[in-house]
């Protein structure tokens, strides 16, 4: 307690006085040291007259010269967007069904013939695919490697840990950096 | 949002910067009005050049008003424009050297009208011709002082005492931990305080 009273006051403390909140022990020794008070007294003249400069006025039509460099953007409120939505996905939905009730025969018709066409090129695709693997070079290999229960767990084990390597790496790539002031980036 | 009807001057910043959104020019009108002294002031007072602070306060504003959208609201919108404000100034003096303070106009300036342009020109709180005679010249003694200071200095001393900013609100604004500030702000005041010893003696 003796040492605080004994010690000059800091420049925090010339602050708190200037804010009036000093404590009462730093007050005591404030009022006993004159070098100090002459420090704060100064300090409070420098606030003051600081704090009393006059504010500047920029040129006439300052404010006219900045609005015609600034873009004025009109956002669409919610109700808005959300009628133009209703307008854009359910106005056709209606209309697609109210077609479909007025003319069920053509519908099925279409359907039918769109199936078998959709089946065939599925069916010709998977046969494609499939003799195109069976005439590689490296097939018998690859199906070596799935004739041992072994061989399959070192297979899978591998994939798991390769998986696993691969999501830590794409997380870390991932984690943003967190800006200190993020919302005065402009 | 405020009904078309409503006066913006009542309206706080967020509500203000709200209606911008909305795309009421009235409402960039209203934020320009608001901050166009307080920033003209820093600004001049960091660049010390009336014609540069006026281009530099236009800036300010064409930025913040053109991302206005980026403006987060839990955020003071005065943080958000005198941050703008400082980063354009402190931009402006690293591109380049400026002459020293002049109440009389920029010894640069060759026309009439250029000198008149970049003259200091005092705001309208004096009260009285004598008031207004003493405090443009204590302001003028301590205007210079101010401009010896350090930009970073300048900077901090300005927001804290002129703006009456808290020391976190400008740790926030100029990017600089807290301690930073402190310090700048004590060792401008220690700086300022040898300038202008004369006038307590």
């Amino acid at each position: 307690m003796t040492d605080l009273i004994a010690t000059h006051l800091t420049p925090d403390e010339l602050d708190d006085w200037l804010a009036g909140s000093l404590a009462r022990n730093r007050e005591a020794h404030l009022h006993g040291c004159a070098d100090c008070r002459h420090l704060a007294d100064a300090d409070r003249t420098l606030a003051h007259l600081l704090g009393t400069l006059p504010l500047f006025t920029p040129a006439a039509g300052f404010s006219d010269r900045v609005m015609a460099r600034v873009e004025v953007r009109r956002r669409a409120r919610p109700v808005v967007v959300a009628a133009a939505l209703a307008a854009g996905v359910l106005l056709p939905m209606a209309a697609s069904v109210a077609w479909s009730l007025a003319n069920p025969d053509t519908l099925s018709q279409l359907l039918q013939g769109a199936g078998q066409g959709v089946g065939g090129l599925w069916l010709t695709a998977v046969r494609s695919v499939g003799s195109t693997l069976l005439a590689q070079p490296w097939y018998p290999w690859v199906r070596g490697l799935f004739e041992s229960p072994a061989r399959l767990g070192l297979v899978f084990g591998a994939n798991a840990v390769a998986y696993a390597g691969g999501v830590l790496v794409l997380r870390r790539l991932m984690a943003l950096p967190t800006p200190r002031v993020a919302h005065a980036e402009i | 949002m405020a009904k078309p009807g409503i006066d913006l001057a009542t309206l706080s910043d967020q509500d203000v910067v709200l209606e911008a959104r909305a795309g009421r020019q009235a409402a960039y009108r209203e934020l320009v009005r608001r901050y166009e002294r307080p920033i003209f002031s820093l600004i001049y007072r960091m660049v010390r050049n009336r014609e540069q602070a006026e281009d530099l306060s236009q800036e300010t504003f064409v930025k913040a008003l053109n991302a206005i959208e980026s403006y987060r609201p839990e955020y003071k919108f005065s943080s958000w424009i005198f941050k703008i404000a400082n980063n354009v100034s402190i931009d402006h003096l690293r591109r380049r050297e400026l002459d020293t303070l002049s109440l009389d106009g920029s010894p640069h300036a060759l026309t009439p009208e250029a000198i008149q342009a970049s003259a200091l020109q005092l705001g309208d709180r004096q009260e009285t011709a004598l008031e207004e005679l003493e405090a443009k010249e204590l302001g003028g003694e301590i205007e210079v002082a101010i401009a010896g200071l350090r930009p970073e200095y300048r900077a901090c001393i300005l927001l804290r005492h002129v703006e009456g900013r808290p020391y976190e609100e400008i740790a926030t604004m100029l990017d600089l931990p807290l301690g930073t500030v402190k310090t700048y702000i004590h060792r401008a005041r220690g700086e300022l305080r040898q300038a202008l010893a004369h006038l307590r003696q």
